[in-house]
């Protein structure tokens, strides 16, 4: 996982997190010096709680997050 | 590289058209490269030179011959001679098919709409040309849903998952296969994922 994260910084693709759960972004400090970069993106960040009825919401706000990186 | 097809035929559900082409073929063009354009739903085919490429962006803007779509009965037309040198390269290009004199009219609407595609303009943003999702053992459930909900609303685009390529005995090289087709990379954030990174960091180091 970290590998494939490391790469996806290194070639520059957008990276769109979604913290699920009431999970926080980790900080720069939390996170191995080689992703590290992860915690400063100016990205599009997706709030999730998990239940059957937010799915939806999570499919779509993904496809918009897409859609504004592109 | 010349005489690329790029198929358009897929089309997003507000019905814009979103390209067939994968993220790797768009890359690997360069600028004065002839492409055909195919759209199989219309029957359309035409010529195109490439005119600029935005690797980041996975853009890339195409010169249509416009006068070259017609209905699908094509015909092949001899390279005319004197054309301009970017026109020169299309239409001696191996996929290069000419209008027959007299052929079908312009269907202009759908010229329309590829030309949105291909330019792309702030105001006409294409579809993903490729996502590539991350998550953790204990995410699986929602990575999965993810993947298989973004494949079906996004069609055409492909969406990969680390865990589904990499297998016991799995080479890296298929993730870096995948995320070379990837212009998005989405990661799931669960509550314990940070932990599983900082226990990493610890045997590393």
């Amino acid at each position: 996982m970290r590998l494939e994260i490391r790469t996806a910084l290194e070639r520059s693709i957008p990276i769109i997190p979604i913290l699920i759960d009431g999970a926080q972004m980790p900080t720069r400090e939390q996170l191995p010096a080689d992703i590290s970069k992860l915690a400063q993106l100016n990205s599009i960040k997706v709030i999730y709680r998990r239940s059957e009825r937010n799915e939806r919401q999570l499919v779509a706000d993904v496809q918009q997050a897409l859609i504004s990186a592109a | 590289m010349t005489g690329v097809e790029v198929d358009y035929n897929e089309r997003d559900d507000k019905g814009r058209v979103i390209g067939g082409v994968s993220a790797e073929q768009l890359l690997a063009l360069h600028e004065g490269d002839a492409v055909t354009l195919y759209d199989p739903v219309d029957h359309l085919s035409a010529d195109a030179t490439v005119a600029w490429i935005e690797a980041d962006a996975l853009a890339v803007g195409f010169d249509v011959d416009w006068t070259s779509f017609q209905d699908e009965d094509l015909s092949l037309e001899q390279p005319s001679a004197g054309a301009a040198s970017v026109e020169e390269s299309a239409r001696t290009s191996p996929g290069y098919e000419m209008a027959a004199p007299g052929a079908q009219t312009k269907p202009e609407k759908t010229l329309r709409q590829v030309r949105s595609w291909l330019r792309r303009t702030p105001d006409s943003k294409p579809s993903t040309p490729g996502v590539f999702i991350s998550y953790r053992h204990e995410d699986a459930d929602l990575g999965r849903m993810l993947r298989g909900q973004l494949a079906q609303r996004l069609a055409g685009t492909p969406v990969f998952t680390a865990l589904e390529i990499v297998r016991p005995g799995g080479d890296f090289a298929d993730i870096d296969s995948a995320l070379r087709s990837s212009a998005f990379f989405v990661v799931l954030i669960g509550p314990r994922w940070l932990g599983e990174e900082n226990k990493e960091k610890q045997s590393e180091s």
